[in-house]
């Protein structure tokens, strides 16, 4: 039940939110597998990344960074968003056999 | 604007609304809603939410950046077991500790959320072509929380005079356990266990996301996508506490019963 110390072989995926707007939009990521996430955050104010579908929920402060794990994962489309700004920072976790 | 800010209102204050429906019609016995009580916990609500909306950027970089997640599950773990004791054995507790508990609770509770809130105010605030919009969403998020209240208050009390005691605890401890089961979603956010696959998903049928999710979330924890370990610490978190309180109570009748015979 509790989490392996981190391996050096989890992979890191980076998203980056400007203007509102994660980039990028759509992030490939593996099946069945564990990432870690990181989260920049270059806006002046601060954004909640929040996603229904992964069940995660994480303020990111202004000029900030922060991580959060997802997965392990069936192949499919995950939805995220700023829930601060819903209209414009929007994007997919893309979980599929081709990112491998 | 309006429709996101009522969303937020829901999730981060419609908890707080319901916790005290709960409390305003729970046989607790403590004086705790004395005067001076009344007054002490709204001080330190004020200032626990103002310590934790300061200090939270702070917080969140503390333990590699776990910090929110760590501090917000043991706040929640804090509470379930602070209320389920006040719950289950009263008699057991003297009033002053009662009050004591619950008190905290109500504080560490409350703060937890609105510093949420005021985080997602905070932002907005700094534009001021925003602040209508905000107010008259704030306005509507109000009215909905009290409604709501008022009418689950009324449910509640009904539970109670009409002697459907369990009923009023059920959906009590359902609520504490939908409370409760969020750490496990804290903990697996930042690796301290291991996530887990959703046995089913309810997504098509209320999705988490609508309004009538966010109502069934704050009122008993509901997941339309939850997973084994949410699935577990829910039914832990929501049973032994009931069962509990059903064998005290059936110990406090016969007890009570036996010494009216003598």
């Amino acid at each position: 039940m509790f989490a392996r110390p981190a391996l050096a072989e989890t992979p890191i995926y980076r998203l980056v939110l400007e203007n509102h707007v994660f980039s990028p939009s759509k992030l490939r990521i593996p099946p069945n597998t564990k990432v870690k996430i990181i989260i920049e955050n270059k806006d002046e104010t601060a954004e909640e990344f929040d996603s229904f579908d992964l069940n995660r929920e994480r303020v990111i402060f202004a000029q900030r960074e922060a991580s959060i794990f997802i997965g392990p994962l069936p192949i499919g489309r995950y939805e995220f968003f700023g829930e601060y700004h819903p209209n414009s920072a929007r994007g997919y976790v893309i979980v599929e056999e081709e990112s491998l | 604007m309006i429709s996101n800010t009522v969303v937020i209102f829901l999730r981060d204050l419609l908890p707080i609304f319901i916790l005290f429906a709960y409390i305003s019609n729970m046989p607790i016995n403590t004086n705790l809603f004395s005067h001076f009580w009344k007054k002490l916990i709204s001080v330190g609500t004020v200032v626990a939410t103002l310590l934790i909306y300061v200090t939270t950027e702070y917080i969140s970089e503390i333990f590699e950046g776990r910090g929110i997640e760590l501090s917000s599950a043991a706040a929640l773990i804090f509470v379930w077991l602070s209320l389920v004791l006040i719950t289950v054995f009263t008699q057991f507790l003297t009033s002053g500790l009662r009050a004591l508990l619950l008190g905290i609770s109500l504080v560490l509770f409350t703060a937890i959320q609105s510093a949420e809130f005021l985080i997602y105010f905070g932002v907005f605030a700094q534009y001021s072509d925003n602040l209508p919009s905000i107010l008259i969403a704030c306005i509507l998020g109000l009215g909905i929380c009290i409604s709501f209240t008022v009418l689950l208050r009324f449910i509640l009390s009904e539970l109670l005079l009409s002697g459907r005691s369990v009923f009023f605890y059920g959906l009590w401890f359902a609520f504490l356990a939908g409370q409760v089961s969020q750490v496990i979603g804290l903990l697996s956010q930042v690796d301290i266990i291991d996530d887990a696959p959703a046995l089913f998903s309810l997504q098509a049928l209320i999705s988490n996301a609508s309004e009538y999710g966010h109502a069934l979330h704050a009122l008993i924890g509901y997941e339309s996508s939850p997973n084994v370990r949410l699935i577990g610490l829910y039914l832990i978190t929501f049973l032994l506490p009931l069962l509990l309180k059903i064998l005290v109570d059936r110990q406090d009748q016969s007890a009570y019963r036996e010494g009216n015979q003598k």
